[in-house]
């Protein structure tokens, strides 16, 4: 398999000592190792960090294989989450299913454009832009042919910035099951997506958490 | 002592100037990373914006959030509510998610945060503080307090046609609480709580 063949040789990379590794002027071509945690500067040979203790890596390991693992997982629970309703309104005995972007339309329906815009922004924009930003930022890392390092950094940089912000969706239906129980008129209850769209969004949080920008760098251009 | 950093986005080492000015930031020159920003007193801003919010908070939870009026029924809520009907309702995974990513984790970086902003300010030697301050560096993708808010403000229009709605003491202790808390975010990056956690211990 071609994507096997990359995969190890991109992840094999880091654990073979040498010079050219790692980007020129880079802490781990001069020998030294940046914490994680605490981004102290430790000598390569040290196993664990001199200031906070923690164990040293200089890169994260296995950071692709797991970046993608994560994606995939996340991806496999997006499909409920747009399958399933996110919440149920019961109004005066009949019930209203609404999926995610069945709630999109019915806000546009209602003519509530800006709802409909933040919900659709945060809860489809944003999920589909970070999969296939961490997606891409992998096949970045795994391809042989150049890459735009700087473009691909600030895309990681966006990608962690906007990963909390789709959990709007399931913010808003705990808020309308939290105010909506007035009487027996009207309740609702929150459906499978929603807990499917949470699992998305921490599952994305996590894999974009796992990718190292400093592998981006190290390639040679 | 030359004093070196590696940037946490490219590796890149980068000889630390002897101090940031103040409005000035600190970036990799090579990835354009942002390392930290000068202030002049930060250690005395995040310690009075702790306090500060801590207050906020403590306000956000005990009042009345929104009342509202549906023929002729009216009924308050709490911001605790938005968690306790989940529960009740069994839905346990929504209920923990929304407590511990809007208050659970708001919460302790604020504690974890005075836990070292103290001892530092008093001259003190901190126990424990890289364990805290690791604590620290964990929780700060998971606070979603500002998230939380705009979620609020989507639900209220939403319901807006349905309800007579009236806002709580909680509800504008909550922006301030949110407003405060996402500048002491902003205030307290990785460079700066690292460098008091080592000038602490």
């Amino acid at each position: 398999m071609m994507l096997d063949n990359q995969l190890s040789s991109a992840l094999s990379k880091p654990e073979i000592d040498g010079e050219n590794l790692y980007s020129e002027g880079s802490a781990a071509a001069n020998g030294l190792v940046s914490c994680n945690v605490c981004h102290g500067l430790s000598d390569s040979g040290e196993e664990y960090c001199l200031d906070c203790g923690s164990k040293l890596a200089v890169r994260i390991k296995h950071s692709v294989q797991k970046t993608l693992a994560l994606l995939i997982a996340s991806v496999i629970f997006y499909i409920p989450a747009n399958l399933y309703p996110i919440m149920q309104t019961k109004v005066l005995g009949s019930t209203l299913e609404n999926s995610i972007l069945s709630g999109v339309l019915l806000f546009l329906e209602e003519g509530a454009y800006f709802v409909a815009g933040v919900i659709f922004v945060a809860s489809i924009i944003i999920p589909i832009t970070k999969m296939l930003a961490i997606y891409w930022l992998c096949r970045s890392v795994m391809s042989s042919k150049p890459i735009k390092r700087q473009e691909l950094t600030k895309l990681y940089a966006l990608t962690e910035f906007i990963g909390k912000w789709s959990m709007i969706d399931v913010f808003v239906v705990a808020i309308l099951v939290a105010l909506i129980q007035v009487g027996n008129l009207m309740t609702i209850t929150p459906g499978l997506a929603a807990a499917s769209f949470a699992i998305v969004v921490i599952l994305t949080m996590c894999s974009a958490q796992c990718f190292d920008s400093r592998l981006l760098w190290d390639k040679a251009q | 002592m030359s004093k070196k950093i590696a940037c946490s986005g490219c590796d890149l080492l980068i000889q630390l100037p002897p101090q940031v000015g103040e409005h000035n930031k600190l970036c990799c020159p090579r990835c354009q990373h942002t390392i930290t920003r000068g202030h002049p007193n930060a250690l005395g801003y995040a310690l009075s914006i702790v306090f500060s919010s801590l207050m906020a908070l403590a306000l956000s939870y005990n009042f009345v959030f929104i009342a509202f009026e549906v023929n002729a029924q009216s009924r308050e809520i709490s911001l605790i509510q938005a968690t306790l009907v989940l529960y009740d309702q069994a839905y346990y995974f929504l209920a923990a998610l929304v407590l511990i990513l809007t208050l659970v984790c708001p919460l302790l970086y604020l504690l974890l945060l005075l836990r070292v902003l103290i001892p530092l300010k008093l001259g003190m030697k901190g126990q424990r503080l890289t364990y805290v301050a690791t604590l620290i560096k964990r929780l700060v993708p998971w606070l979603m307090v500002d998230v939380f808010l705009i979620g609020v403000l989507v639900a209220l229009i939403k319901m807006w046609s349905l309800a007579n709605l009236s806002f709580g003491l909680s509800f504008w202790a909550y922006i301030l609480f949110v407003l405060q808390f996402s500048y002491l975010l902003y205030l307290v990056d990785q460079f700066k709580l690292w460098r008091w956690v080592n000038d602490a211990r």
